[in-house]
């Protein structure tokens, strides 16, 4: 249980402590009022148990200390509500944030498994969780376990034999939660797994709809939605209903306490051992606490259920971020690959043993077929991802200067670069804010002449762009990209087929741009129409992983290699 | 108040019961049970009212106390807490089944709703937030129907019966419990009287639904912020989005929090409130027991009622929050879908024809939040077009980035209806086709690649469920998809998005599926924007021998590839500039001539060569 509310606390224990004591403080003020009533009941009844009649007076300066409680229970609430939701969601704030930013530092390799679903799911449901534990599960925990706690200390003092008779099934109770706390675990779990399952199936139904459609598999006919959501039903009901028995158990074990507690107490009574009046009072005050103890139980239950939430988001959180603290850039931006190999998954190579020098300021341009590895090669270059073996080294190669990129930190490094990735991507905004990202300094001058440049001439700075740009044909979203990274400005460049989606028209215009913008800077494209890249300083050939040849056009036109067979078939003479 | 919100939430739910064609049945038996358990559970309290009074009668009238109807009342106490139990189990198997079988149900619908839409609504609205709806606000009504409504019933029921016992054992003391309940009730719900708090919850709900876009696009969008945002602080919108959830859900806490606080008190010590009135008819008349009698039996009895009074606390939360998150499920049933015709004809062939087709993206632009929407880019992106592919023959369509080429294509397989003019397949309107029949004959291989998480094997069937093996690979071989397959078999597990495939192998993998289909008419986007040399010249070979027997519509932009086709459009700005076959344009046309020039021309990107060997 320390560890679910370790989990769902994320350690705050100053804070955590407060609103526990702040909310134990009011709902016992609260409970505590139960005495005036006790007390008024007693002196009313008093005389016709034989006692003392007493005076009026005396009851109705009772009902004004009663009254007068009642405000102070109002200021001791406040504190408590205060405590309990603004702490709560400024801690959850504070969270979605520091997640989000742990997020972006993580390794792709360990993003791509990452499916976006559990990831928005972590930043939604699991928070919102917390939340709820943070602002009423935990507090309330607390809080009813320490008024049954106080209840029946006091009940002990008064008398002892009826207080262990009202509260002779807790234990049973108490076994029963234990129980429960291991399954529950498990079930929800597998309800979890189930809503993110359900939820990426539902995200992928409605970003493919088109394809859904095209294929006719729309609606029901689309099996894997159902399945997906009917497996969520099952383990919901699962979850809920394994788990009903064991509260009504505990809530039975607390109800029948009271019916022992009559049984016994009347023969206590028999036996002239207690006054009718004592038992009365116990009875009035101990059937006010089995609510406080079904509270009790119910939010232990639900404690597991939203602790396995805390545990997502500590398992995203202690995934560890690329490596590297060096703050220090590498003076010059030499690129050097080192006997490189990689993959992506265990035992399959994707990159084989590569060895590549690009010079600062050159244009290099990596070719081969689909599949090759050239966009890979990129990605490790931009330190997306890290080496199995090998190093990729940044600096200067003539004067012998070279720094391992793993050794940078990875937030430092991006500085360096900027890229047009092969697919485009646009968040939701204005183009001018999916183009601003990389500069936030820039002004709206800067904005629009990049735009201009990169012939973004369909649309505005201001213009509305959609989820994935979907409003926008994909030579534009091509274009936009390319004005962001022409924003950005970085010494190193890399440029992943960026003119696929453009007419011949646009191609040779952002050409012209992106070559204007690059002058100086070091520059690494990808492209398929050789005719593109035949004036680039370097050319390298991939395939299967492995670079076969690197060269300018004219040497590697005069070998026959892959080289000279791809240009041919390119329809080039 | 509490009458209004109360046939609001009936008025949500049997909406609710009405779309998920849920039998009323089952909730009712389960508030029945839910009821009667609430009753039973009362009878422990007067149980032991009962022992006290026999005692204190007997005291009074010195007799010797009944022991056996004290024991009796004894078991009776005992016995009634297990039957309510079992009562109250019942009722919560039966409001969870019919709930999770509601939002079942529920959930399907929609996702049959959303692929009835013109895409135009996936423009407008995000992927965020329309998962947020069927994800996050069908799971609310889900408490709502498995918990709250029986909790609303124990709540009711037990106040009826306990304030009915009070009224009957004391009118006057009776009135003022319920004077005291129902001024708390008036104090707790004052806020949701005030016409903001609607608005508050809109708000609500709109921060969490940006949350919900938000993180989606930022989790897919990683390696682009990797790369150009500097810190997720500069991530802006996911920034706004969490901080405008956080002072909605703020404002509106500390908005009820006193009423909240007094609410909670006055129900905590409402039975406090009967005690000066009997205090003053005890101090008038002493020798009378009665009175305090009936004061012992209230109070006793407040402890059976409580928890389900204060229940209703959580309850008017939840159905303010109910009746938006419905209120927002229905806006999607309330999205007209593509009209579908009464009597659904068939094509009589597979010719596809355009005649004088005007088409604009009208309002399927999101909100930028100003709610104002960018009018500039609202013209016309297919200006009047008219073309007939005769079946078995190819069409290609040329033109600049933005031309609206794939709208064209768009409009063929009806993910839009045009403005005016009409769009025929053999003959017929589309609109006149069922949209089985119309998706029967496309087969469509967009300009964005879309992959379904999975095996490799489920991407390809995907075109044509029930396909064997044998055919699989033979598609496969057809979209030059060999070397994938024998890189990584045909059971590959592919991430969502496809991420573990390079950007050719995704397109070859959607081409496959796409000729796996085999449908008469073949629409095909920039098919080989994504390939190599090879992959393409034979993808293109390939596809030749396809097109035998087939209607083929083309998108390309790199021309070697179209040179094949039977008649060549070109569109610039929505319109056709130039049409005939690769010779007849380059005869006739010069904006063809120029481009043609342009394209084969080698001198192309010089990297200012000269410069650099400074
Ligand atoms: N995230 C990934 N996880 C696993 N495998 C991957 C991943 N990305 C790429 N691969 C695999 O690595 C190989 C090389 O991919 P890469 O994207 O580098 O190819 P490419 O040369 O850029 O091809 P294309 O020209 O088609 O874009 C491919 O076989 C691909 O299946
Ligand atoms: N869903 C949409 N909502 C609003 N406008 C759109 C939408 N899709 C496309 N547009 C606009 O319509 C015009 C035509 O787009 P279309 O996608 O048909 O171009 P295209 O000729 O296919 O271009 P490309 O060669 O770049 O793919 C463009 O100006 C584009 O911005
Ligand atoms: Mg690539
Ligand atoms: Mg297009």
């Amino acid at each position: 249980m320390i560890q679910s509310i370790r989990n769902l606390t994320g350690n705050r224990t100053g804070k955590f402590f407060r609103s526990v004591f702040a909310t134990s403080l009011c709902d016992l003020a609260n409970f505590g009022g139960i005495i005036f009533i006790c007390w008024l009941l007693y002196l009313l009844l008093n005389p016709y148990l034989g006692g003392e009649r007493a005076q009026t007076l005396h009851l109705v300066l009772i009902c004004c200390g009663c009254v007068a409680y009642m405000v102070v229970c109002f200021y001791a609430s406040i504190p408590a509500y205060n405590a309990n939701f603004v702490s709560t969601y400024n801690n959850s704030t504070r969270g979605r944030l520091k997640l989000a930013e742990h997020i972006r530092k993580l390794s792709l390799g360990f993003l791509s498994n990452l499916n976006p679903a559990r990831v928005s799911h972590s930043m939604m449901k699991d928070f919102s969780n917390l939340e709820n534990a943070n602002s009423h599960i935990i507090p309330q925990l607390f809080s009813s376990l320490i008024i049954t706690v106080t209840v029946f200390i006091g009940l002990l003092f008064y008398n002892a034999p009826l207080a262990i008779s009202f509260f002779c099934c807790i234990p049973v109770a108490l076994a029963v939660l234990c129980i429960v706390r291991f399954m529950g675990v498990r079930l929800s779990r597998n309800q979890m797994a189930a809503s993110v399952e359900a939820s990426s199936r539902l995200t992928e139904y409605i970003t493919g709809i088109t394809t859904i459609k095209t294929n006719n598999m729309s609606g029901s006919r689309f099996e894997r939605l159902e399945q997906s959501l009917n497996r969520l039903r099952s383990e919901s009901i699962r979850l809920e209903v394994t788990l009903m028995p064991f509260a009504l158990t505990t809530m039975s074990c607390v109800g029948a306490g009271i019916g022992i507690m009559v049984m016994f107490g009347q023969y206590k009574l028999i036996h002239q051992e207690i006054s009718v009046m004592e038992f009365l009072m116990l009875m009035i005050v101990a059937s006010r606490s089995i609510a406080p103890f079904i509270a009790f139980s119910l939010n232990f239950m639900m404690l597991q259920y939203f602790s396995e939430s805390g545990r997502n988001i500590g398992r995203l959180m202690s995934e560890r971020p690329l490596p590297g603290t060096a703050t220090e850039l590498p003076d010059g931006n030499d690129l050097v690959l080192r006997n490189v190999s990689f993959s992506y998954e265990p035992g399959k190579k994707i990159l084989d043993d590569v060895n590549l020098e690009i010079k600062s300021g050159s244009v290099v341009a990596v070719v081969g077929p689909s599949g090759s590895g050239k966009s890979t090669l990129v990605k490790l270059l931009a330190r997306f991802y890290d080496p199995d073996s090998g190093s990729v080294l940044m600096g200067n190669i003539a004067e012998g200067r070279l720094t391992d990129i793993s050794t940078i930190d990875p937030e430092k490094l991006m500085h360096r670069y900027a890229m047009v990735f092969q697919e485009s991507y646009l968040f939701r905004g204005s183009v001018a804010d999916n183009v601003i990202l990389g500069k936030k300094d820039a002004t709206s001058d800067d904005v629009r002449t990049v735009l201009k440049k990169a012939m973004v001439d369909f649309a505005g700075p201001d213009d509305t762009v959609a989820e994935e740009g979907r409003n926008f044909s994909g030579g534009e979203r091509q274009r936009i990209c390319i004005a962001r990274c022409m924003l950005k400005d970085a010494p190193i460049v890399f440029l992943d087929e960026i003119t696929s989606s453009l007419d011949v028209y646009n191609e040779f215009a952002v050409q012209k741009a992106v070559d204007e913008l690059t002058r100086g800077k070091t520059v690494v494209m990808i492209a398929h129409r050789l005719k593109n890249i035949m004036h680039s300083d370097m050319i390298v050939v991939m395939d299967k992983g492995r670079i076969v040849d690197i060269g300018t056009h004219d040497e590697l036109i005069s070998r026959d290699g892959l080289y000279r067979k791809l240009w041919h078939q390119g329809g080039n003479d | 108040m509490v009458i209004r919100l109360k046939s609001l939430g009936k008025k949500g739910i049997s909406r609710l019961l009405e779309i998920s064609g849920e039998k009323k049945r089952i909730l009712i038996f389960s508030v029945f049970l839910a009821a009667v358990s609430t009753i039973i559970q009362i009878i422990p309290y007067i149980a032991s009212y009962k022992i006290i009074s026999l005692y204190i009668d007997s005291f009074q009238n010195s007799v010797p106390v009944d022991t056996d109807a004290v024991f009796s009342w004894g078991i009776t106490a005992v016995v009634s807490v297990l039957v309510s139990m079992l009562f109250n189990g019942g009722s919560f198997v039966l409001s969870h089944f019919a709930a999770f079988r509601i939002i079942f149900n529920l959930r399907l619908r929609l996702a049959k709703h959303l692929a009835t839409l013109p895409l135009g609504y996936f423009t407008r609205v995000s992927t965020g937030e329309i998962h947020k709806s069927i994800h996050d606000n069908v799971d609310l009504i889900e408490l709502f129907i498995s918990h709250k409504i029986p909790d609303l019933v124990m709540t009711l029921s037990g106040a009826v019966v306990v304030f009915g016992l009070y009224i009957y054992a004391d009118w006057r003391l009776g009135l003022i419990c319920i004077l005291v309940y129902v001024i708390s009730l008036l104090i707790q719900f004052r806020i949701y009287g005030d016409d903001g708090v609607k608005e508050e919850i809109k708000g609500y709900f709109r921060a969490l639904e940006d949350i919900n876009a938000t993180s989606m696009e930022f989790a897919r969008g990683i390696p682009v912020l990797k790369m150009f945002s500097m810190s997720a602080r500069s991530f802006a919108s996911l920034k706004k989005s969490v901080l405008a959830y956080r002072n909605f859900a703020l404002r509106f806490a500390r908005r009820g929090s006193r009423d909240f606080i007094i609410f909670t008190i006055l129900v905590n010590f409402f039975i406090f409130f009967i005690y000066p009135v009997v205090i003053f008819i005890n101090a008038s008349n002493p020798d009378d027991y009665g009175i305090v009698l009936t004061a012992l039996f209230f109070t006793v009895l407040s402890n059976a009622i409580l928890p389900s009074l204060m229940n209703i606390m959580s309850i008017s939360n939840v159905i303010m929050t109910i009746n938006e998150g419905v209120e927002r499920i229905d806006a999607i049933f309330a999205v007209k879908p593509l009209p579908v015709p009464a009597n659904p004809e068939k094509p009589r062939n597979y010719a596809v024809e355009f005649d004088n087709v005007f088409f604009s993206y009208h309002d399927d632009l999101p909100d930028n939040g100003s709610g104002e929407k960018n009018t500039e880019r609202r013209h016309c992106v297919v200006n009047g077009v008219s073309f007939r592919v005769e079946q078995g023959k190819s069409l290609a369509v040329i033109g600049r980035s933005g031309s609206g080429k794939s709208s064209i294509l768009s409009l063929v397989a009806r993910f839009y209806d045009a403005d005016s003019g009409s769009v025929k397949i053999g003959g017929m309107d589309v609109r006149n086709m069922s949209e089985s029949c119309l998706m029967d004959s496309l087969s469509i291989v967009l300009q964005k690649t879309f992959m379904f998480e999975g095996t490799i094997r489920e991407n390809i069937v995907a075109g044509r469920s029930g396909a064997t093996d044998e055919e699989v690979l033979n598609a496969a071989r057809l979209a030059r998809c060999d070397d994938i397959i024998a890189k990584y078999g045909l059971d590959y597990y592919l991430g969502g998005g496809g991420n573990n495939l390079s950007g050719g192998e995704k397109q070859r993998i959607n081409i496959a599926r796409a000729i796996l289909k085999n449908a008469p008419i073949l629409l095909l986007d920039e098919v080989s924007s994504a390939l190599d040399a090879e992959n393409e010249l034979l993808l293109n070979q390939a596809l030749t021998e396809l097109k035998k027997n087939k209607t083929i519509i083309m998108v390309a932009h790199k021309l070697n590839s179209v040179i094949d086709a039977d008649e060549i459009i070109m569109i610039d700005d929505g319109r056709i500039l130039a049409r005939g076959t690769h010779e007849s344009l380059l005869r006739d046309s010069e904006a063809y001539r120029n481009l043609w020039d342009m394209y084969v021309s080698a001198d192309k990107w010089r990297f200012n060569a000269g410069e650099r060997e400074q």
